[in-house]
């Protein structure tokens, strides 16, 4: 274990931020803390890099107590939002100044500085300055200086929101591909839920500065601990007990299933008529109306035989259902 | 349309005076009045005049040693300010630059007088027999806006390169080195050259201080140009302001250009190692109780004199405690000042009133439509950095022919010149922030331009114009060498038949203040004029550092 938090509590004011009773980081994973704005996760970042300082509890880094070290006696780097850099300073003068300030020899300096933007293929641009270079080479210089010292842990606070999708979706392999050439641990916040899925070995969910869930992403998808997770990832159906009842001996009031896992057959059990048909690219969205409620089903895009105003008949495959009562999940499912 | 009358107005107080002024280089007045051609004569008076050389060499004194001493103080101060963070420093240090400057220049005169000021307890020499009296007044009323427009650029460093220092464990003077300086380097560069202007443009504390200075130890070329133009020598006061002209124009423009492009460099302060230590709190408050010290004394010791019987004033050694407190100062000032009180309050409210009204419509077309465009913003930081001495024949011209020297009106139109730009500059920042829906709104609803500036833009702009009349007001207050250049006497205190336009500048600095003896009533009447200042500076506290880094200068 790397990184443990223990009893952490941070008040602004009279609101609660962050509320965290045990959380541990183990080394060389990916872990992405996912959650809404004001859920506490840049919060919890801050407090981890020394940044901010918890009311209450304890920090422990490779089993040293840091609670109250200040960030530069900690083993971490760190990228801002908006990557922080120095624009006075070139891209090779960026990724210096950690080094500078320690007393190493100016040609270890060199060496290290070289080597690293050779891995960053950023050797071309060590004479620009930061306004020179676009988002996505900002952002390799911003991680290039995070890494320079060789932390343990990487802090990224929402380290893709400011680049268009393109290169977002590039440098979310480059991240992982960092991650694992220097065999760090990896603290990546983020509000969006698909780079979340696409990098974490570990998904954390904040709601309200407690955690909800921390599991894989397989697990976060197919096993959300409650709703609010529940609605995090992708689409999801939602029925009350009230409109759809299963009487298997589950005390539930919501039941879960996700569109892709609802078939249209002829011998389904339900019946329902389709209101609108949405042509996704990958999929097809049906918006089915049951009646009381409505269900989407997706279809993979060669199944482009349904039309608006048709009544068809919906099969679940119950095995995939959860089930949650006052909004956390019941173990049991259907059989 | 909208912004016509602002450069109306620039043309023929600004612009028009500063060429008529090279014309006048080559005339001279002959007995009865007319201006005939002259060729080069005016010139040759550069070459006989024999203090000239002590002039110019005052002059470059203030030019340069002055910025130069405002900046190397003003960053550390800057940079204790911004570690202390506590808001209530900023408006208490901002205090000197925002009193008449011939208030500032008469404290001073007071408290540094050999036998009966705090002076006595310290040197017994008379420093205003050398020009170190006036180097430092102009430090201490110019130090306070060089640390404010440094204190602005330190502040909008962006939180995140200060917790990438944390991080990376940069601190105390490597990172005010290394980072800050860098980072705030055009903030510097600004503050000089306005210090740059400010100092070679050294009038009031010579005027205030001529009752107990000895002559031409502290001239220099802008005052000694007024007292050409008082004695009649027109035509080598125009060749002295020509050469005035010129050289302010030469800053301005780098200070326009700065202004308006803002730039990275490489530094090259970085191979050195420096100092990476923060020094003790304990020592950031030292050194800040000491520049507060520098600042606040000339108050305190006013204070105490305005209270002082005539007795006491001249007891030595100084009294510290007035033993009788009197209020006969402030009746005496009061009473006899009425004029000037009067004159004072309705010039700069109207003269004030009268640049908003041409400025605010300019600046929100400079700011919105682009109208003028670099240019015209240009021009007015142009005017904004020349001295104003150099437009005072022509312009005494203009008013002399509409028939409003000596007289309120003459007063209120002209102080745009000092004003205008100001106001301009600052709400061309404000309207460049402000939504552009609003007006789009109102544009799609029907208005016309006009219809939406009067009744959208006006009523949503309310604080941001209050903001720029307040600073205008505290500049109109405090002027001197308009109203000294185009009054001479006082309001005659007749409603129908009004004359006479003396400020209450005039009235500390000249009626009383080259009385040798008079000095609880200088010290009451100095007292009673800061108050506006102050009234004012409370109520911008929170908004002086906003204002001025809207723009990045101001």
């Amino acid at each position: 274990m790397i990184l443990s938090i223990n009893n952490v509590i941070k008040k602004f004011g009279n609101f609660t931020a962050l509320e965290i009773n045990d959380l541990n980081f183990e080394e060389d994973r990916y872990y992405v803390v996912l959650g809404p704005s004001g859920s506490g996760k840049t919060t919890l970042l801050r407090i981890i890099a020394g940044l901010e300082f918890a009311d209450a509890g304890k920090i422990t880094m490779l089993n040293n107590d840091v609670t109250g070290a200040p960030a530069w006696k900690r083993d971490i780097g760190l990228v801002f939002q908006n990557y922080a850099l120095y624009p006075h300073l070139t891209v090779y003068e960026n990724i210096a100044s950690p080094l500078n300030v320690m007393k190493i020899p100016r040609n270890e300096v060199i060496k290290k500085v070289n080597e690293l933007l050779r891995v960053m293929e950023l050797t071309d641009q060590a004479g620009k300055y930061p306004n020179q270079l676009s988002g996505g080479q900002q952002q390799r210089v911003a991680l290039a200086r995070a890494i320079i010292k060789r932390p343990r842990v990487l802090l990224l606070d929402e380290p893709l929101s400011n680049l268009d999708a393109r290169v977002r979706i590039e440098l979310r392999d480059y991240l992982k591909s960092i991650q694992r050439e220097f065999k760090l641990t990896v603290i990546h916040v983020t509000h969006d839920p698909t780079e979340a899925m696409a990098l974490g070995n570990n998904v954390i969910v904040l709601h309200h500065g407690r955690v909800v869930q921390n599991s894989s992403p397989k697990d976060l998808y197919n096993k959300p601990n409650d709703i609010f997770c529940a609605r995090l990832l992708g689409t999801v159906n939602i029925i009350s007990r009230d409109d759809l009842k299963f009487d298997d001996g589950i005390d539930y009031d919501l039941c879960e299933i996700r569109p892709e896992d609802i078939k249209i057959t002829e011998n389904g059990e339900l019946e329902g008529k389709i209101e609108s048909v949405q042509f996704l690219g990958p999929e097809i969205l049906l918006n089915i109306n049951m009646g009381n409620y409505h269900i989407k089903v997706s279809l993979d895009k060669y199944n482009d035989k349904y039309y608006e105003n048709e009544t068809v008949r919906l099969s679940f495959n119950k095995s995939t259902m959860n089930f949650y009562k006052s909004g956390k999940r019941l173990e049991k499912i259907l059989e | 349309m909208f912004i016509i009358p602002a450069i109306v107005y620039f043309l023929i107080f600004a612009i028009y005076p500063m060429i008529e002024n090279v014309i006048l280089t080559f005339q001279s007045q002959n007995v009865s009045g007319q201006y005939i051609f002259v060729g080069l004569s005016n010139y040759k008076e550069l070459f006989y005049t024999p203090h000239l050389g002590k002039i110019i060499d005052n002059s470059l004194i203030y030019t340069f040693i002055v910025p130069f001493i405002d900046i190397i103080f003003a960053i550390p101060l800057a940079t204790f300010l911004k570690r202390l963070n506590k808001n209530f420093l900023l408006p208490v240090i901002l205090l000197p630059s925002f009193i008449p400057l011939v208030t500032g220049a008469t404290m001073w005169i007071l408290m540094l007088n050999p036998l009966y000021g705090i002076l006595y307890f310290v040197y017994h020499k008379d420093l205003f027999y050398t020009i170190w009296s006036i180097v430092i007044i102009d430090i201490w009323s110019s130090l306070p806006l060089a640390t404010l427009i440094i204190y602005s650029g330190l502040k909008a460093i962006p939180k995140n390169i200060d917790e990438a220092n944390n991080i990376d464990n940069i601190k105390g003077m490597r990172k005010l080195i290394t980072i800050d300086i860098p980072y705030i380097k055009y903030q510097i560069l600004a503050a000089f050259i306005l210090m740059l202007v400010y100092g070679s443009f050294t009038f009031d504390p010579i005027y205030a201080s001529l009752g107990v200075s000895t002559p031409f130890a502290n001239l220099d070329l802008s005052y000694y140009s007024y007292e050409l133009f008082f004695s009649g020598n027109i035509g080598f006061s125009a060749v002295l302001m020509t050469i005035m002209t010129a050289v302010s124009t030469v800053i301005a423009l780098i200070f326009v250009k700065l202004t308006l492009n803002n730039k990275m460099h490489a530094s090259r302060f970085r191979s050195i190692h420096w100092p990476n230590n923060e020094l003790p709190k304990s020592f950031t408050i030292f050194f800040t109780v000491l520049y507060l010290l520098f600042f606040m004394l000339p108050f305190a010791w006013i204070l105490i004199e305005s209270f002082k019987t005539y007795n006491e004033i001249f007891s030595l050694p100084p009294l510290i405690i007035p033993l009788k407190i009197t209020l006969s100062n402030y009746t005496y000032s009061l009473t006899n000042g009425e004029p000037y009180f009067i004159t004072s309050i309705v010039v700069s409210i109207l003269g004030s009133l009268l640049a908003l009204f041409i400025g605010v419509p300019a600046a929100y077309v400079a700011a919105r439509y682009n109208v003028g465009g670099i240019k015209f913003i240009g021009l007015v930081l142009f005017i904004y950095s020349i001295p104003l001495v150099i437009l005072m024949i022509p312009d005494y011209a203009m008013l002399n022919y509409i028939h409003t020297i000596n007289s309120w009106p003459g007063l209120i139109i002209i102080y745009p010149v000092m004003v205008l730009p100001i106001i301009i500059w600052m709400l061309y920042n404000f309207y460049s922030t402000f939504p552009k829906s609003y007006d789009e709104a109102a544009q799609v609803d029907g208005m016309t331009m006009f219809k939406s500036f009067r009744k959208i833009i006006l009523p949503l702009s309310h604080d941001g114009i209050l903001v720029a009349f307040l600073y205008a007001f505290i500049f109109a207050w405090g002027a001197l060498i308009f109203p000294l250049a185009f009054t001479y006497s006082a309001y005659n205190m007749s409603v129908l038949y009004p004359s006479g336009a003396q400020t209450l500048t005039i009235f500390i600095g000249g009626t009383i203040g080259h009385e040798a003896t008079q000095y609880g009533i200088l010290a009451a009447s100095s007292v009673l004029s800061i108050i506006p200042a102050i009234i004012i500076t409370i109520f911008l506290r929170s908004k002086i550092d906003r204002v001025w880094r809207g723009g990045g200068i101001k």
